[in-house]
């Protein structure tokens, strides 16, 4: 509205911002740095953010029985090796990517059709079902974890990856997205397909598929994003089996297993496990915030 | 891009800018009303100089093309947001705590009668407890105006506030907006694209194109004495005729080699553009001295009827005649047209307007 | 559209699924909580209602409630203030705006677990940084006057600030009285992006004549156009987040779970967090489903009361 810039104002409101954003980093910088430092550095909060790195040595390493020379390192070699020997870290990591992949591919191959004979078929009751998919969609997800874990208990599927992926290869929100989606699909290019002689699954996968790759990109931010950060579940499922736990549930036994002075380590773990989102994020801003702002679409 | 505009607007005046989109009228609007700044320049309003101050401080209102009315208020509250942002203090603008404060129920008195008078002038009173998404077209439009009304402000600026409505409510507005003028007696600055709507409703018209005023007289003069042949094509419906001609050594001029008796120019020895409105083209049956063309179209209006032909020489005319003609000249017919040379603009080649014409009898 | 039989076959994995993962269990859920049941035993009693007695009777369980409904007081007005302030100011930026909505996004994003254990070394009374700026400034004097409010007049060792700088500052999450607060602080740290995002695209969605218009009409400046446009015209977006960060904030475990398990007294005890005591960690199903029952209760209102006003207040068209 004005040609003229308010500098006053625009300082202020940066300097407000700037503030906000140091609170906000804070913990990201907390633990990028400790994972760098010597516990030392640590707990005196010295060293600037990337520490001295001056060699430290190992105390557990000596214990063990090893030349004092071989136990001599940086603090973060320390740091990030401990985190993946002390802990399976690279099993938690790859469980994580396991668990997430396989929900979104179910989740995909069951959403997927639904919402296609949801949109674009006629048949006995279609509307039973869409109404069905409304009142899921009102249930939350922590509602039905006791019952599910009791379900799985008797079973006797508590700690595998079945336990861990199934319930969440229905997500009635796929189903709700997709369907909107669909249905800004015109009838012609299914009419045209079928005239060509598709049958209805072959349509499904691949007229329609194509066509609603920005909507399940979306949605695969979405699930992902969810899946691999997901705490609550893994902790209820997952009572014994180190193997199996994703990496939230991994950093929670590294941290409940350490006694109290590895917090180079712990930070280390906890770093690796939030990279890889953060990462993908900061490449991929709009994509992930369409995704992420998607889920409240409800 | 406005290029070195200067305008004065008369008191009470009904002055319309209007030119192709995009040529700045909006911009222009915009920069009067303190919602754009200018690089150069200065505005004055009243004799006073407006530049440093705020839309809301130089006594102008506004009806947008959008109309942009608040949605989440009534009709009757839309209107009274002039009134209530400048003579309510922001406490008393408060829901519920600003209605007992003191001295805050005289002005919403106060308030209330103005927003009603407004509403009665342009009979919307019944529409007060609507909001906007319940209104049609035309009525959203009344509100916009009853909003720009309410302050009585010392200048009304309308941004082509009838774009948006279909062709007949728009005539009809136009006469109401008219009307409304008269009333009022207020300086309305009116943007449009629509010359009709230019000619039919101002005092003065000012054509603006690519960023410049090219003139600004009244419609009767646009029409009959344009400065610049765009003026004379933007003006007028059909548009009006061009054919290029030459002006040889003696001053006579010439279109397609065929001299055009009682037309002489000045411009001796120029290329020249020849203008002739439709009305003073006739068609005649095909003969030796007038310039011969061939029926290509016809539209029969009912009141009167318009012929395209192309000129043997090269270039379409159209003319207006009576709805008798269409049975004397089919599409087809090689005839003539003959110009009525002293309705005949003449402009250079650059397009000024040549107005050293100098007309004799006929031979 | 067509009449199809391959229709059936497309629907009948998402119908089941939906029946066996998502319907029944609710309705388990339901059955269970008027049971004893417990995971091991081969019976179980039908105990009637007093599961739901003794979530009105033990002192734990109103702590509970309390705690959750403290925990959603404090976070939902603060991070959807926080959420709406930083997309209007982000809004009206000349440059930078990408910058921040990337960093205040960034705590969505990450893996709340392991932020929440970020935060809790920061918090550590002895070692953490947050008290340990605190100390900092206790010995630097304008510091110290600034924080204890000695500037204006007040005797600095009865401040907050003045009397933890001379005994020692809070234990953060050890301390009954801060814990809730602590918790409901992350809390907001993780949720308010989100907000911010949200109301940004409403932001976006608002005619921008409708900003002209108004400066025409008298707002001459920026709180006023907020309140006469901005605001408003955010309706169905206020609706949208509060419902959101209401939901959201019922469901918090994971926090708790990793860096208060409920205390120091059960003053961090949420419902989710119980949910998962008693359910898992105790054995007591019975109770867990009760618990269950009555958090799916308190979200079923929420989100009722959003459909009931998006229905009607703030249909615009």
């Amino acid at each position: 509205m004005n040609a003229h810039v308010n500098w006053f104002g625009e300082t202020m409101k940066h300097a407000f911002l700037l503030l906000c954003s140091i609170i906000v980093i804070l913990p990201f910088y907390l633990m990028l740095s400790y994972s760098f430092k010597s516990p030392v550095e640590i707990e005196t909060n010295t060293g600037g953010f990337f520490g001295a790195q001056e060699m430290m040595v190992d105390s557990k390493c000596v214990k063990s029985g090893r030349p004092e020379a071989e136990c001599t390192m940086r603090p973060i070699i320390y740091n990030y090796t401990a985190a993946f020997s002390e802990a399976p870290l690279l099993r938690y990591l790859l469980n994580g990517v396991i668990v997430t992949l396989s929900i979104f591919f179910i989740q995909v191959l069951v959403a997927l059709p639904c919402a296609y004979a949801l949109s674009k078929l006629r048949f006995w009751g279609r509307d039973a079902v869409f109404g069905m998919v409304l009142f899921c969609l009102l249930i939350p997800v922590h509602a039905i974890a006791l019952p599910l874990y009791v379900m799985l208990a008797n079973l006797g599927l508590t700690n595998t990856y079945a336990a861990l992926i199934i319930p969440w290869t229905i997500s009635v929100f796929g189903i709700f997205l997709m369907r909107q989606f669909f249905m800004t699909v015109p009838d012609d290019l299914i009419d045209a397909a079928r005239m060509d002689g598709m049958s209805e699954f072959a349509i499904v996968w691949r007229v329609m598929l194509p066509t609603a790759i920005p909507a399940l990109l979306a949605f695969a931010i979405f699930s992902v994003v969810a899946h691999w950060n997901d705490y609550y579940w893994p902790r209820i499922v997952i009572t014994g089996d180190r193997d199996l736990m994703t990496p939230p549930l991994g950093l929670r036994m590294f941290k409940s297993d350490l006694d109290g002075d590895e917090y180079g380590p712990m930070m280390a773990a906890a770093t690796v496990i939030v990279t890889p989102l953060v990462v993908a994020f900061l490449l991929a801003q709009r994509r992930f915030i369409e995704g992420i702002t998607l889920s409240g679409m409800k | 891009m406005l290029k070195g505009v200067s305008l004065d607007i008369e008191d009470g005046e009904f002055i319309v800018l209007v030119g192709p989109s995009g040529c700045g009228k909006s911009t222009l609007l915009r920069i009067i009303a303190g919602l754009e700044q200018q690089s150069d320049g200065n505005i004055l309003i009243g004799g006073k100089s407006v530049d440093k101050l705020h839309p809301s401080r130089r006594d102008i209102a506004m009806v947008f093309q959008s109309y942009a009315l608040y949605p989440h208020l009534t009709v009757k509250q839309n209107i009274a947001v002039p009134l209530r942002m400048r003579r309510l203090k922001f406490l008393q603008r408060l829901p519920l705590i600003g209605r007992f404060l003191p001295g805050a129920s005289v002005i919403r008195a106060e308030i209330d009668r103005d927003v009603d008078q407004s509403m009665d002038m342009l009979d919307i009173t019944h529409l007060g407890e609507r909001k906007p998404g319940q209104l049609s077209g035309g009525q959203r439009q009344r509100v916009a105006v009853g909003r720009a009304m309410v302050r009585h402000p010392q200048a009304f600026l309308m941004d082509e506030p009838l774009s948006n409505l279909d062709a007949e409510l728009r005539i009809h507005m136009r006469a109401e907006i008219s009307e409304l003028h008269r009333r009022l007696a207020t300086t309305f600055i009116y943007v449009t694209h629509d010359q009709a709507e230019a000619m039919t409703m101002a005092d003065r018209v000012a054509v603006m194109m690519d960023g410049e005023l090219l003139q600004v007289d009244t419609p009767s003069h646009l029409y009959a004495d344009p400065n610049d042949i765009r003026v004379a094509e933007f003006i007028g419906s059909p548009k009006i005729n061009i054919l290029p001609g030459r002006v040889d050594g003696s001053g006579k001029v010439s279109v397609g080699g065929r001299v055009m008796p009682g037309l002489y120019s000045g411009s001796k020895g120029k290329d020249i553009q020849i203008g002739v409105r439709s009305e003073a083209v006739t068609l005649e049956d095909f003969n030796a001295a007038g310039l011969s063309c061939r029926v290509v179209y016809q539209e029969n209006l009912g009141s009167e009827a318009f012929f395209h032909v192309e000129l043997t020489i090269g270039g379409r005319v159209i003319s207006r005649m009576d709805p008798s003609a269409l049975e004397r000249f089919h599409v087809g017919d090689e005839v003539s047209v003959k110009f009525d040379t002293r309705k005949a603009l003449l402009f250079d080649a650059a397009g000024e307007r040549c107005r050293d014409k100098i007309e004799i009898a006929a031979d | 559209m067509q009449r199809s039989h391959a229709s059936i076959w497309f629907v009948a994995p998402a119908v089941t699924l939906m029946i066996i993962l998502l319907i029944a269990p609710v309705m388990v859920a339901g059955a269970l909580s008027f049971t004893n049941y417990s995971l091991g035993n081969p019976s179980f009693d039908w105990v009637g209602l007093s599961n739901y007695e003794a979530l009105l009777k033990f002192s734990s369980y109103k702590k509970m409630f309390n705690a959750s409904l403290t925990y959603v007081v404090i976070v939902v007005p603060l991070s959807v203030a926080l959420g709406l302030g930083a997309a209007v100011l982000i809004q009206s930026l000349r440059f930078g705006g990408e910058f921040y909505k990337t960093i205040f996004f960034l705590p969505v994003m990450a893996t709340l677990l392991a932020m929440a254990i970020a935060w809790e070394f920061a918090l550590h009374p002895i070692v953490g940084v947050i008290n340990d700026s605190l100390r900092y400034g206790c010995d630097i004097s304008w510091m110290y006057n600034f924080l204890t409010g000695a500037w204006y007049g007040v005797d600095p060792a009865s401040s907050w600030y003045g009397s933890s700088c001379d005994q020692f500052f809070p234990l953060w999450l050890g301390d009954r009285q801060y814990a809730l607060g602590t918790i409901a602080f992350i809390g907001t740290w993780q949720i308010f992006g989100f907000n911010m995002v949200l109301y940004l695209a409403g932001i976006t969605g608002i005619p921008r004549e409708l900003y002209a218009a108004a400066a025409v009409d008298g707002a001459d400046s920026a709180w006023k156009r907020f309140w006469l446009v901005t605001w408003p015209m955010l309706g169905p977006t206020h609706v949208f987040v509060l419902t959101i960060t209401s939901i959201r904030s019922f469901q918090v475990f994971d926090t708790v779970e990793a860096l208060t398990r409920g205390g120091p007294s059960k003053s961090t005890y949420m419902m989710v967090y119980a949910m998962y005591e008693k359910g898992v960690l105790h054995n007591l199903l019975g109770l867990g489903s009760a618990i269950t029952v009555v958090f799916l209760v308190f979200v079923l209102a929420i989100t009722l009361t959003q459909v009931y006003f998006v229905n009607r207040r703030v249909h615009y068209s």
